[in-house]
């Protein structure tokens, strides 16, 4: 379906969701010649996202942890 | 008598220790038989016969002079074309870097090269180490050589058929999703996913920074405790290298299995992905045979395979979308149509999905850490089936989410693959996974050098 994206300040133009979320991607040359697999890979993408259980705890830490840099040799203090 | 291309890495080594052969004889077979057969199984993008032939020289004078430098002096190591040699391109099999000229080793093959070793021939991937296998690449797939008109298993595609074929005795391949285990497994060789961060990245082109792992490609698993010997070691350029001694990884191979607890995850294959009946059978066979071998066999339980492949295909895409997004928005034609579509969802996963399989990574580590509280080892199937046709897309589609390696990459664990058997139907080989406790290879090396002596088929080549 088609529908109205803004292109600039106060300017529209019709767009299909593919491919405005595309746009969003950065994909511009894709959507030209390769629109069947750009489709595929919106759809893909939702359902790799949806095919894992989320954490149930909001504060869950991820994988792996950030850890601060050890000093390097040429550290100054 | 094995005709010298037969040889094990470690047979070859006491060969060329006992001046039986020199490193030059022996790698002149090796040309000879990639001359017979090499055209079949397409494992070698870019031979390199001319300069291993100049060093197999070197090693040999060195080798009369003052014997082997180590276990692997004179011995030809094929290595996956995402891995740096000095002085050649690393293509990753794509006509995106057809030139990507490299000045340096990787780690892992400066290691090698260290210990004596040799290269041979860049060896044939998919590409990126993600597509499949393509027909719209410079370089034709490698095919499996138990029957060539089969997969032969991806990404490390001609690590394995080159290893399979006798073409070379060891090869390094990268498992990302089981990249290694999967060839290994359809190629009836032994591979090794060893602990992330054991084997330096460093050189090695990256497909998901914290999935990637080098492995070893060898036809038993002597030969790949010895290759992992000589490649493991902590590397302070790669951010994710272990601090973790070097060992002998071979050391407990004599050990047999007595004392040992197995823990057999069969839903893995029978209940989440269920395997084909050879495949069910044959795995149902190895857990009895290291049962009477003195293991003792206990069924265990581990979250599903969908969630572990779900947390692994979120966090591959994301990172590889990093790697991958300036090519995929400037170039998309310049990828096999396989890769551009394997690649393309990374594009479009959010960052939250990312952060979200991360945090639910470590729930999934948290579950597998506790299993090995209750058991020594694990006992897995590699692949739910026998290698497919390569020029079916939809067999090939299916054999990624057919598996039980990629739980492995989540995780980190070491993960080995090996053969458990022959399909009566294709005559193709039946594969069982063991995975161990974070550092503990040796343990893993023990129960498959066990296993192998027990069971019949560590004998049994593809006639090419």
């Amino acid at each position: 379906m088609r529908q109205a994206a803004p292109i600039s300040m106060g300017a529209t133009i019709q767009m299909t969701e593919e491919e405005i979320l595309a746009r969003a991607a950065g994909i511009t040359t894709g959507l030209k010649t390769h629109p069947r697999e750009v489709a595929e890979a919106i759809a893909a993408s939702r359902r790799m996202a949806g095919a894992f259980t989320r954490p149930a705890g909001e504060a869950a830490e991820p994988m792996p942890a950030y850890a601060a840099p050890l000093p390097t040799k040429g550290s100054r203090a | 008598m094995k005709a010298l291309h037969e040889l094990s890495l470690t047979e070859a080594s006491a060969g060329i220790a006992r001046r039986r052969f020199s490193p030059v004889e022996y790698l002149d077979v090796l040309q000879a038989r990639a001359g017979d057969v090499g055209g079949k199984v397409n494992a070698i993008v870019r031979p390199l016969w001319d300069e291993a032939r100049a060093q197999a020289v070197k090693a040999g004078r060195r080798i009369a002079r003052s014997g082997p430098r180590s276990a692997l002096d004179g011995l030809p190591v094929g290595i996956k074309d995402i891995i740096d040699i000095a002085g050649h391109p690393t293509t990753c099999h794509s006509r995106i870097l057809l030139d990507n000229q490299k000045s340096a080793d990787a780690a892992v093959v400066a290691r090698l090269r260290a210990a004596g070793a040799i290269f041979p021939a860049k060896l044939a991937t998919h590409e990126f180490a993600i597509g499949g296998p393509a027909f719209d690449l410079p370089f034709p797939p490698a095919r499996n050589p138990w029957n060539t008109a089969h997969h032969p298993g991806g990404s490390s595609s001609g690590s394995g058929a080159a290893v399979g074929a006798n073409i070379l005795p060891a090869a390094l391949g990268t498992d990302t999703g089981g990249s290694v285990r999967h060839p290994a497994s359809h190629c009836g060789i032994v591979g090794m996913k060893a602990t992330y961060g054991l084997v330096s990245r460093r050189g090695v082109f990256p497909l998901a920074f914290t999935l990637d792992h080098v492995g070893p490609m060898t036809r038993t698993v002597a030969d790949n405790a010895l290759l992992l010997s000589m490649m493991a070691g902590h590397d302070a350029l790669d951010p994710g290298s272990a601090a973790h001694k070097p060992e002998n990884y071979a050391r407990q191979m004599k050990k047999g299995l007595s004392g040992l607890t197995i823990g057999y995850v069969r839903h893995f294959h029978e209940r989440d992905q269920p395997a084909s009946a050879e495949m069910a059978a044959a795995l149902d066979a190895a857990a009895k045979l290291m049962g009477k071998e003195g293991a003792k066999i206990k069924t265990i339980t581990l979250p599903s395979l969908t969630e572990f492949a779900g947390v692994n295909r979120a966090i591959l895409m994301s990172e590889a979308a990093a790697i991958h997004g300036k090519w995929l928005r400037e170039r998309p034609g310049d990828y096999a149509n396989l890769t551009l579509r394997r690649l393309l969802p990374g594009l479009f996963m959010r960052a939250e999905d990312y952060v979200q399989a991360q945090r639910r990574r470590r729930e999934l580590v948290a579950a597998v850490e506790a299993a090995f509280t209750e058991v020594d080892l694990m006992l897995t199937a590699s692949s739910m089936d026998v290698a497919c046709k390569i020029d079916d897309p939809e067999a090939v589609e299916l054999t990624y989410p057919r598996q039980a390696r990629t739980p492995f990459n989540v995780t980190g664990h070491p993960a080995l693959t090996m053969m458990c058997g022959i399909s009566k139907a294709e005559g193709l080989p039946l594969s069982l996974q063991l995975v161990g406790p974070s550092f503990r290879e040796a343990a893993i090396y023990r129960a498959a050098a066990a296993y192998e002596r027990a069971a019949p088929w560590k004998d049994l080549h593809p006639a090419l």
